[in-house]
């Protein structure tokens, strides 16, 4: 505990009494489905890498613990892709770029580059 | 990194508590109706904070989490305008806790509320001022939370 030398109370006793002095802090195995890689999978949020050889249906990946659609987030770590769907234009994903999926859209596919040159 | 035609995804999503898609329809029928209703507009806020506090309170004790939710967004419909008399003879007669209740026992069950539960509802909202003695846990939980509410008003939350 420090205050910058200000003249303060420090609360020590109460906040070592606060203190969580175990944590699930760490390095976290993912874990390797069919379909996928569950890199984390905690109370708050999932995080998965997805690979896609040519294209792939967003549908192909519900998951059954999860029938309402969420928000999601799309992150390409290799490649680029493009994202189509029956009721949008074609939105591209560059490397290293990232779209944010409202809850409310409907069915999408992913495809690779070599699928739409 | 060089683009060689494959693509490997991350994809980011939260975890929502998982819910049952009745149980969320009457939920945001309860939230659409009180956000639409809570006039002058500073009056909305103070329920999703309610209901966060009240459950909040409540964790490790068996409270009925759907009486404690529709108790905390209905329970001061009787204070909004358009709900309480604009006379100020009679407002300052007005007690908005019959009014609430009664207006709660009509509306909720259209939303699909279980009606088993109506009574709880009730109860929690009969009890749910300072100098009430609430006798159920949800309306110990809700009365408690509504005065820690009226203590730090502007505690925040987590958004709806």
């Amino acid at each position: 505990m420090f205050d910058y030398g200000r003249p303060r109370e420090l609360h020590i006793e109460k906040s070592l009494e606060a203190t969580r002095l175990v944590t699930r802090a760490g390095k976290i195995a993912p874990r390797v489905l069919d379909d996928r890689t569950l890199l984390i999978d905690v109370e708050y949020f999932r995080v998965e890498r997805i690979p896609v050889n040519v294209s792939r249906a967003s549908a192909s990946l519900s998951d059954k613990d999860r029938p309402e659609p969420g928000l999601a987030y799309l992150f390409a770590a290799a490649g680029t892709a493009r994202i189509t769907g029956p009721d949008f234009e074609p939105v591209d994903l560059p490397t290293r770029g990232m779209v944010a999926v409202p809850a409310a859209s409907p069915p999408s596919r992913w495809r690779t580059r070599a699928a739409w040159t | 990194m060089e683009d060689t035609g494959g693509l490997d995804l991350i994809r980011m999503t939260p975890n929502w508590p998982a819910r049952d898609t009745m149980n969320a329809a009457w939920r945001a029928s309860v939230i659409g109706y009180i956000r639409a209703e809570a006039q002058p507009a500073d009056k909305f806020g103070h329920q999703p904070r309610l209901y966060t506090l009240a459950a909040k309170l409540g964790e490790g004790t068996p409270f009925d989490d759907d009486i404690l939710f529709a108790a905390a967004w209905m329970h001061d419909l009787g204070v909004f305008l358009g709900h309480r008399p604009q006379d100020p003879a009679e407002l300052a007669r007005w007690d908005h806790v019959p009014y609430t209740i009664a207006r709660s026992r009509e509306l909720l069950p259209g939303w699909g509320f279980p009606a088993e539960k109506l009574d709880g509802v009730a109860e929690a909202i009969r009890t749910h001022q300072p100098h009430d003695e609430p006798v159920t846990i949800e309306a110990v939980l809700l009365r408690d939370a509504d005065i820690l509410e009226q203590l730090v008003p502007l505690e925040p939350c987590a958004p709806w």
